[in-house]
């Protein structure tokens, strides 16, 4: 998927897969920040203009 | 089954050039089972052309059918109606299936969006082997159910040659000597005496080396030439 | 868009019912802080989630895409 993306132009970073249990809210605020700061700096999507 | 691979995405934008309104056309039956060009295959290929060629500056509009069975003429006749409104269709079926396309429809361009692989097995999930190569006179009698046409890489009818060690080809150690089966097999059937047989160089007009082929079938025409 | 700084980028995440789903539900219990920019869909397992959803949503312009399970 993450190769689909890159083949596409959209960049392979903009897909994560996790894997976490019912109990790990920490893990799970942990990675949305972590996703955030990543789009972040990787910018919009090309394809969102309106 | 027909096993096929789908062509690299540039490839396949190359083929479409300038043609802005596009149709990739699935088939539901041998590129559905190997995951190649079903109704699947064509929701994820239409979605990735539509964003690709946007971010390329040259949005093109792609929509999505898929059909029973792209090689025969009475599953591809209803796409008819349809097919004026596009620059180009993209046919994610077998080699036979672009062909009956273009066939069919002539004043349309149909486009393979897949390389046509081989005539084979899926081993697991994810893994296919090439078994017949359709060579039009078949010798898995002799050869106790083990094609050596299609699995020795030297197509050999009298095996295994020197370049046999340890149960694999010396082409690539991934491919089992087939002769080494075949003998497996034979010694498995108490029967190796049927291998000492030489056989005769194989009869090629049958295959590829008479030209294209055809076969006509009386007991089924409708309309009888006699 | 056109604003300066970091953008505020709309995240989609696809989550298991019963693992990063109830995590979620959890860390909010929780009043755990984190950023505003996921947008979570509940599915019954991550496994449900098809390659062509996930393009679809790249397709209508979300800027980045968590499959969690």
């Amino acid at each position: 998927m993450a190769d689909l993306l890159e083949q596409i132009g959209l960049g392979g970073e903009r897909i994560q897969m996790v894997n976490l249990s019912s109990a790990m809210a920490i893990q799970f605020a942990e990675h949305v920040e972590e996703m955030t700061k990543r789009v972040q700096e990787l910018g919009p999507n090309p394809l969102r203009d309106g | 089954m027909i096993v096929g691979e789908q062509k690299p995405l540039e490839e396949i934008m190359a083929l479409l050039g300038d043609a802005r309104k596009v149709l990739v056309a699935g088939c539901g039956t041998c590129v559905t089972v190997c995951f190649a060009g079903g109704e699947k295959e064509v929701g994820i290929l239409a979605s990735a052309l539509r964003m690709k060629s946007k971010l390329e500056g040259h949005p093109m509009e792609v929509d999505e059918v898929t059909v029973q069975r792209q090689c025969e003429w009475e599953y591809i006749d209803p796409l008819k109606p349809r097919l004026k409104d596009y620059d180009a269709v993209l046919s994610l079926a077998c080699g036979i299936g672009v062909q009956a396309m273009n066939e069919r429809f002539p004043d349309v361009l149909t486009l393979p969006g897949l390389n046509t692989t081989f005539l084979g097995l899926p081993m697991e999930q994810g893994v296919w082997e090439e078994r017949c190569q359709a060579c039009g006179d078949c010798i898995l009698g002799l050869t106790f159910g083990i094609c050596p046409i299609a699995r020795c890489s030297k197509q050999l009818l009298n095996g295994p040659c020197g370049g046999s060690q340890n149960g694999v080809c010396e082409v690539d150690p991934d491919i089992p000597c087939a002769w080494q089966l075949i003998w497996e097999r034979a010694i498995a059937f108490g029967q190796v005496e049927r291998l000492l047989e030489i056989q005769p160089p194989k009869n090629w007009s049958k295959s590829r080396d008479g030209g294209p082929r055809k076969i006509v079938r009386e007991d089924l025409r409708l309309t009888h030439t006699e | 868009m056109g604003e300066q700084g970091p953008f505020e980028p709309k995240i989609l995440a696809f989550c298991c019912r019963h693992c990063a789903y109830a995590a979620a539900d959890l860390a909010g219990a929780m009043r755990l802080r984190y950023s505003p920019s996921i947008r979570i869909i509940e599915v019954p397992c991550s496994g449900r989630v098809e390659v062509v959803e996930m393009l679809h949503a790249f397709e209508r312009g979300v800027d980045g895409l968590m499959v969690a399970g």
